[in-house]
């Protein structure tokens, strides 16, 4: 199993560093005249960077994790603030397939005791999974609301799905879905993994419901 | 002008594929999964196909086999993010011509993919007007000029004689003629009766050929 995320892993560092290499010689040698083209490639080239910046800071908490070693700096947040702010990251970091992401905030939540950047990490991991599994065209809806003594931030996709039979294991480490169904773009297969630890280290929990076909919806709970 | 098909899922990949060759003067085609790629080969009759392994609906590896299982000829450098030995061995067994492993650096490829090119002996450089003295042949019109009356050609005729000019003074085998051409699912005798009809239109005495000769045993060669 470890191999095989070696394996998956040295391949999902290959892709962002084809682009950013390819991109940035076309670059350096010149052969650009266009401003316009110049441009799109620097932006190319730095969401590709934001890619693997990403996936080397889930492997990271990963490792820190397994070894016992991660911890939080949990205080009072506003999780308003941290999905936004996530979502508008998020939109940068697609910017070569731009994607429609709704956020829908119930008024006056109140704040929550957080990690801020660990929560923002589960959210990306989550918004980036969505766009993963979902059509180009469909609109990832990203609700945050109280439910009793809780705070949850939902976060929706109108795409595969995942079939009932995998629903238990996608938790899992270095858990990938079936290599068929979508592009081996991304992902180390620890996404996931990491969303449930972080949700737990923070008194929460992290609930998958999903229908083949029609899309997943992934909420974090965390106590208000 | 050579056409290229490129086969790739990863957008930003693909994209700086397509504006390296093109700023290098080839013509290009893309798709970007297995299934698309092998209709595209077939409509577009690329000279070269650049094929990545990991996509959705049909992997590289099995498109190279598809491909050559219908006799075609079209050469194929491999493109993957899968760099272990048993899979570059794999892809040159099942009939690719070479394997570039990502990321790669965009000059090395084109000068791969010139050295393909030249060892299959695509069609290189062909104008689009050629005056023979006795004819003229307007590749742009379809029309070939013989004493003052146009022949028109058909598209086979159009692919053969382009092919057979190509490679003026060398023959080109009945086999060449077919998987260039055609692909698959036709006779030898299929190119002499096309090689017949285009003498027709072309040469001034058809029984007694000047600029399409026959190889014994091999094929035809183009000869000013």
């Amino acid at each position: 199993m470890k191999n095989e995320f070696v394996s998956h892993l040295a391949h999902d560092l290959r892709r962002p560093l084809t682009s950013i290499r390819m991109f940035s010689e076309m670059l350096k040698t010149g052969r650009v005249a266009d401003d316009r083209k110049r441009e799109e490639y620097y932006g190319i080239i730095s969401g590709e960077s934001e890619k693997l910046t990403h996936l080397a800071n889930n492997i990271l908490d990963f490792s820190r994790i397994e070894m016992g070693r991660k911890n939080y700096n949990i205080k009072k947040e506003d999780i308003a603030r941290i999905v936004n702010e996530t979502v508008d990251r998020f939109r940068s970091y697609m910017i070569d397939v731009p994607r429609q992401v709704s956020v829908e905030t119930e008024e006056g939540l109140p704040p929550v005791n957080a990690d801020a950047s660990a929560i923002s990490q589960v959210i990306m991991n989550l918004l980036t999974n969505a766009a993963k599994y979902s059509p180009q065209d469909s609109i990832i809806n990203v609700r945050v609301s109280r439910a009793d003594k809780n705070i949850t931030v939902a976060v929706i996709d109108h795409g595969i799905g995942i079939p009932r039979s995998e629903l238990n294991k996608i938790f899992g480490k270095f858990y990938r879905v079936r290599q068929n169904m979508v592009s081996d773009a991304e992902g180390s297969g620890l996404g996931l993994t990491l969303v449930k630890y972080i949700a737990q280290a923070h008194g929460g929990q992290i609930r998958a419901d999903s229908e083949e076909g029609k899309g997943s919806r992934f909420t974090l709970v965390l106590p208000a | 002008m050579h056409k290229i098909l490129v086969v790739e899922d990863d957008r930003n990949i693909l994209k700086g594929l397509v504006d390296n060759l093109e700023m290098e003067g080839y013509k290009v085609v893309t798709a970007s999964d297995g299934e698309a790629a092998l209709k595209r080969a077939k409509e577009a009759a690329p000279d070269l196909i650049i094929l990545d392994i990991m996509m959705p609906k049909m992997n590289g590896f099995e498109v190279c086999k598809q491909l050559k299982a219908k006799g075609s000829a079209t050469p194929i450098i491999i493109l993957s993010a899968k760099a272990q030995e048993s899979d570059k061995v794999l892809g040159l067994e099942l009939g690719a011509d070479d394997y570039v492993t990502k990321p790669f650096s965009p000059r090395e490829l084109l000068v791969r993919i010139r050295a393909v090119l030249r060892r299959a002996g695509a069609p290189g450089k062909v104008k689009d007007v050629y005056d023979l003295g006795d004819i003229r042949i307007d590749f742009n019109k379809y029309l070939i000029y013989k004493e003052g009356k146009e022949e028109r050609l058909t598209a086979a005729e159009y692919k053969i004689l382009k092919l057979l000019i190509a490679n003026t003074g060398e023959p080109v085998s009945r086999h060449t003629i077919l998987a260039e051409i055609w692909g698959e699912d036709v006779t030898s005798r299929t190119v002499d009766t096309h090689i017949w009809s285009l003498r027709e239109k072309m040469e001034e005495v058809p029984g007694s050929p000047k600029h399409i000769i026959t190889v014994h045993r091999i094929g035809y060669k183009f000869i000013e």
